[in-house]
């Protein structure tokens, strides 16, 4: 389920972020020296990047109970900013989907950024909700790691997808024009019902996928 | 995932063209097909945003990954879509579903 971005507060003795073993999660990539940037907000760093089986983490190098952890599964998308219209370092650019629950209780304390009531987590100490935070930007101080870890991102981000039997918008297939405009869902199909043989064309592009494609 | 073997088989052919992504969060993205994997997870290249008035942090952004999960349409180019191969396909597809 897709939680959008939350702040951690704890770490685990070697300096990096708790693993959550009930899902084998592991650390595929670390990251040091990458500021983080959470939508308009001013650029925290110096901080490192574990990017995970299931999860990417910031963590600041300077204050240990500061860090922010994002779900794959709210990661809509990633990508390589070398738009310095856009942002003047280049840098991974990302949206987060931060999830349905948009009702929240808000409180603001105004010392800082729209932090939400502190949730107890798991296991480990309280998280704050960075929900709101729909935009992301990680800007690594060497640029020339943006390839690989671009690729990094793309290669979890793919072995999280959606849980199966969760996902909306399964519905029914509209077979033409007419059908789509008439907004029938579920109705009359039976100027459909032609004989099958005509329709049936051995075309080789819609053969079944090969199961080694990884799509990477 | 039955349904989606259709749709990568057909993604996997238009890699090299220009398509244009929409996401459910109504961001729309152009840019060249990379690649699609079984989840339908899609990579772009030379990406560009279409409203840039909307989303202007994101600009122009060299390679874009996509969550699958995410898209709402992928806006294809009219050279690329035999419509009666595509439309025949997936009443064969629905059938079998």
């Amino acid at each position: 389920m897709a939680r959008g971005l939350v702040s951690v507060n704890e770490r685990s003795e070697d300096g990096g972020p708790f693993l959550e073993t009930v899902n084998e999660e592991r650390i595929a990539h670390v990251q040091p020296s990458v500021g983080i940037v959470l939508g308009e907000s001013p650029a925290e760093q110096p901080g490192t990047l574990y990017v995970t089986t299931r999860r990417l983490v910031w963590l600041s190098d300077e204050d240990v109970h500061k860090g922010y952890v994002v779900d794959f599964l709210s990661l809509t998308m990633h990508a390589i900013s070398r738009d310095e219209d856009a942002y003047p370092q280049p840098c991974i650019y990302s949206q987060i989907d931060g999830g349905e629950d948009e009702d929240e209780e808000y409180e603001e304390d105004g010392t800082d950024d729209g932090a939400e009531e502190p949730l107890e987590s798991e296991n480990h100490g309280s998280v704050g909700d960075f929900s709101h935070v729909t935009e992301m930007r990680l800007v690594p101080r060497d640029a020339s790691s943006l390839d690989h870890l671009f690729q990094v991102l793309c290669d979890c981000a793919a072995l999280n997808p959606d849980p199966e039997g969760e996902q909306e918008g399964e519905g029914d297939w509209f077979f033409n024009e007419d059908e789509v405009m008439s907004n029938v869902i579920g109705g009359d199909r039976a100027n459909n019902h032609v004989d099958l043989a005509e329709l049936l064309m051995q075309d080789p592009r819609f053969e079944d996928a090969d199961e080694e494609e990884s799509g990477t | 995932m039955f349904r989606f073997r259709l749709f990568f088989s057909y993604f996997k052919e238009l890699v090299g063209k220009v398509v244009t992504v929409e996401l459910k969060n109504d961001l729309a993205i152009t840019g060249i097909l990379h690649s699609v994997d079984q989840y339908l997870n899609i990579k772009l290249e030379d990406t560009r945003v279409v409203d840039e008035a909307k989303y202007p942090h994101m600009l122009s952004v060299k390679n874009c990954f996509i969550r699958g999960s995410v898209v709402r349409y992928v806006q294809l180019p009219p050279d690329g879509v035999d419509v009666d191969i595509l439309h025949d396909a997936t009443r064969r597809e629905a059938r079998g579903a």
